[in-house]
């Protein structure tokens, strides 16, 4: 994990490895600094072998912030791997095809968008 | 599993979705109230959105979100499916095909171009990206039946689990896996409860699960699940039952505690899309929607289809009910299946070398062995091969959309039969056929089948009908094209190749040998050339192919009748079953296939027909070679020469060998580029005891023995 302050006021996050209950506390404060660093905030999760429900859980916090300070927050690629397969088992992305038909509010982008990149839509 | 590439996984299914559309598609065509197959095309469409999104292929994804839409009012009965819509339906599919296979050749401006003609047909405002939240409102009558199986019963489980439950070791996951193994789950995480970093401690959990779970166990199974977290939980579990089936949205909505009841009322009143309405007033979450919607789709499907996409590797699941079938099969790369075959090859070879070799051996043991792992050596080439086998059902069904393209093309009507696709063919050879099919096909509907005025001046029914068969026999596929159209003109070809030269004028030819003539290159009778063919390029080709294949093409045709035309195949190409000669002291081998039988050729017969090389079969005059003279053997020849008689598109020709020494495996291998261009040789074989035959072109040799024939026929 690295955060990268070059680019002007993007700033990246770059998780690897593992990231479970283990090190929650650490995956919390280096979002929680980065965050504060970056008005655009863009998580790397192509490196993650490993990741639990905590990992998730996290990002999904990090979302409700960035939507509360109206900051942005997404992620550097389409989830994959790791991190897809917890999120699938974990009920996340089921919803995707439906959410597909469902007109969200401006503000409100769904979970899916978030994860599968198709907030662009 | 970890080699896979998920986006080559995502072509591969999106490839088979592709081609189930297209049938569906051409089906609906004949059939369109068949509901079956519109329920199949719109699957089809909505697994490729589905899986394209979450593989990345954003594109695809969004632009089939457009044809889904279509598509489900169609479903719905709102819009027919016409001859436009089915239209603008293959030509969408093509597209989703292009942005699929070769994004960066896909034209922006062909999908808007398509999309734009798909909303003139379906009825513009409707179609826009709020029908597919109308999708999951079907109303009870029109919905598929939600078939529950007997036994089973349906329950919603909501649960929030504690606080501290991760940080006291609890793995949510393992929970929902639990679910799963009790029968058919789908599970939608709420991710509502979860607040903000700054408010959170990073180890509590904040969120719970919607489980619609279809499952022959009773509740005490599901509880048992929670049995060790159920202590500061929030668990309700409430059985759905059949009550639950083609239930509204709303109800469900309402029924889950999501939104209140006048909310739906106030939203129906409005006769609004029931879930757009809710979301843009702000009454449920997107999220909430969804997650309603997921429970009335498992309820509906009674299969939980959207609860596992069958895209994602590893999910071994598939997918909806109508392509539910992959089960007991796996899916093999076929360079893996060509390596199999390379090593059955190689052990037929060693096998027969052990044969031999135990043959000249006094130990019964070695040769008890050695005929055991013969046997198993033939098994395992027969299961390989039978591996290597695909149905040809595959290759008729690209055909159907080549006919329906060129029907409209040149304004013929056309009615495409297929028989015997089940017939299994290697893969190999069957990708191969591809091209040469094409080509006839297309000749078949050009050159065959008369314009509709002709057809009904020949009292022929008004749609031309092209049929495509296959079938086994012995070692062999027959695959053949007839048309039921004019018929060869057999004055027109005669003539056409005494212009050419390619027969003496006034020859009298058989039919057999005269239709032949068309596989000449450059050999054309088209009056006047189309786009389609006439060209007099093609038929060469197409027999050039079918001879790589080491195959064969017959025509038969009746004037005012039809033609077929019928393709001749080994069943394989790695393997054949060879006749082994020696001349001289080199040994070659022959495709036992093209071999009709043995005969002596006798001093008496040698030494007359000195000169003429012809030899006296039952009557019949037929040409041989001696592969002495062509191989140029100096040794002396054996006493009694034997002429080995071979067939090739109807014409025979002896080989005159030495020895005919007898059956054998033949692995063929092919020769190297230096020696490509020899034509008498079409490949090398390892024998027994190691050394090299070469296995002759029987093609070749017949066209040799056809130019002595014709050079003695135009003598006489």
């Amino acid at each position: 994990m690295m955060p990268n302050a070059s680019n002007g006021d993007v700033g990246k996050i770059v998780f690897e490895g593992a990231r479970t209950l283990r090190n929650a506390e650490e995956t919390h404060a280096a979002l929680m600094s980065a965050m504060k660093a970056h008005a655009v905030l863009e998580i790397d999760c192509g490196a993650l072998d490993e990741v639990d429900l905590s990992f998730v859980q996290l990002l999904l916090a990090a979302r409700k912030s960035a939507r509360n300070a109206q900051r942005i927050l997404k992620l550097a690629q389409p989830v994959s791997g790791a991190l897809r397969d917890t999120l699938h088992r974990g009920g996340f992305l089921m919803t995707a095809e439906l959410a597909a038909g469902i007109p969200a509010p401006t503000d409100q982008t769904t979970d899916s968008d978030f994860w599968l990149h198709t907030e662009a839509r | 599993m970890s080699t896979l590439d998920p986006a080559a996984v995502f072509r591969q299914e999106a490839q088979e979705l592709l081609e189930q559309l297209e049938q569906a598609l051409l089906d609906l065509e004949h059939a369109p109230d068949d509901d079956d197959l519109i329920n199949s095309a719109f699957r089809a469409l909505h697994t490729v959105k589905g899986s394209g999104a979450m593989f990345g292929f954003d594109a695809v994804a969004a632009f089939t979100h457009h044809v889904e839409t279509a598509f489900d009012l169609v479903r719905k009965g709102k819009v027919a499916p016409s001859r436009a819509l089915i239209a603008v339906g293959l030509a969408a599919k093509d597209h989703m095909r292009r942005l699929i296979e070769a994004p960066d050749l896909a034209e922006a401006a062909d999908g808007d171009a398509i999309l734009q003609s798909l909303k003139q047909i379906v009825g513009g405002p409707s179609a826009s990206a709020a029908a597919s939240t109308a999708a999951a409102e079907t109303t009870p009558e029109n919905a598929p039946e939600a078939a529950s199986p007997e036994g089973t019963s349906t329950w919603r489980i909501r649960f929030r689990l504690a606080r501290d439950a991760m940080a006291m070791g609890t793995n949510p996951l393992l929970l929902l896996d639990e679910l799963r193994g009790l029968g058919v789950a789908t599970v939608v995480a709420r991710t509502e409860g979860v607040p903000a970093l700054e408010e959170m401690a990073a180890t509590e959990c904040h969120l719970a699960w919607d489980v619609v779970l279809t499952t022959s166990q009773p509740r005490t199974a599901i509880e048992e699940v929670f049995m060790f977290v159920i202590d500061d939980m929030e668990l309700s579990i409430d059985a759905l039952g059949m009550a639950g089936e083609g239930r509204r949205i709303g109800e469900i909505l309402v029924d889950r505690g999501d939104v209140a009841q006048q909310a739906v009322d106030a939203a129906v009143a409005a006769q609004m899309p029931l879930g757009t309405l809710l979301v843009k007033s702000g009454e449920v979450s997107p999220d909430t929607l969804a997650a309603a919607l997921a429970e009335q789709q498992h309820v509906r499907t009674g299969l939980g289809a959207g609860a596992s996409p069958s895209a994602l590797p590893g999910s071994g699941q598939g997918g909806t009910k109508g392509t539910a079938k992959g089960a007991d099969s796996i899916r093999v790369p076929a360079e893996r299946l060509d390596e199999l075959m390379d090593r059955v090859g190689e052990l037929v070879i060693v096998q027969s070398r052990l044969s031999q070799v135990a043959a000249s051996s006094n130990d019964v043991e070695v040769k008890a062995i050695a005929e055991e792992i013969e046997r198993l050596a033939h098994e395992l080439r027969d299961t390989t091969m039978g591996v290597r086998t695909v149905p040809i059902g595959s290759l008729f069904g690209r055909f159907r959309r080549l006919v329906h393209d060129l029907a409209n093309e040149l304004g013929k009507r056309i009615e495409l039969v297929t028989v015997g696709e089940e017939t299994e063919l290697d893969k190999t050879v069957i990708e191969r056929l591809n091209d040469p099919l094409i080509h006839l096909i297309r000749n078949a509907i050009d050159h065959g089948l008369e314009a509709p005025e002709g057809r009904a001046a020949a009292g022929k029914p008004a749609a031309g009908r092209i049929t495509l068969t296959a079938c086994h026999a012995g070692a062999e596929v027959m695959v053949s094209i007839s048309d039921d159209g004019r018929g060869l003109d057999r004055a027109r070809i005669q003539s056409r190749a005494e212009d050419q030269g390619l027969v003496p004028p006034g020859a009298k030819l058989s039919d057999a040998e005269l239709f032949q003539l068309i596989f000449e290159p450059g050999f054309s009778t088209a009056k006047e050339v189309t786009s389609l063919s006439g060209r007099g390029v093609g038929m060469d080709v197409v027999k050039r192919a079918i001879e790589g294949l080491r195959g064969k093409i017959d025509i038969a045709s009746t004037p005012g009748e039809g033609t077929r035309l019928t393709l001749r195949l080994p069943l394989t190409l790695a393997i054949i079953d060879g006749l082994l000669v020696r001349v001289g002291t080199g040994r070659y081998a022959l495709p036992l296939s093209a071999v009709e039988e043995c005969v002596e050729l006798s001093a008496e017969e040698d030494a007359r027909s000195r000169g003429r090389s012809f030899l006296n079969i039952r009557g019949d005059l037929v040409p041989f070679l001696r592969l002495r003279e062509l191989f140029q053997v100096t040794e002396p020849p054996d006493r009694y020469q034997k002429a080995v008689i071979v067939s090739f598109g109807g014409r025979r020709v002896g080989l005159v060998v030495d020895q005919v020494i007898g059956n054998h495996q033949t692995v063929i291998k092919s020769l190297s580029k230096l020696h490509a261009d020899v034509e008498t040789f079409a490949g090398a074989t390892i024998l027994g005891d190691g050394a090299v035959a070469l296995i002759l072109d029987i093609a070749n040799l017949v066209k040799l023995g056809m130019a002595y024939e014709n050079r003695f026929k135009a003598a006489s």
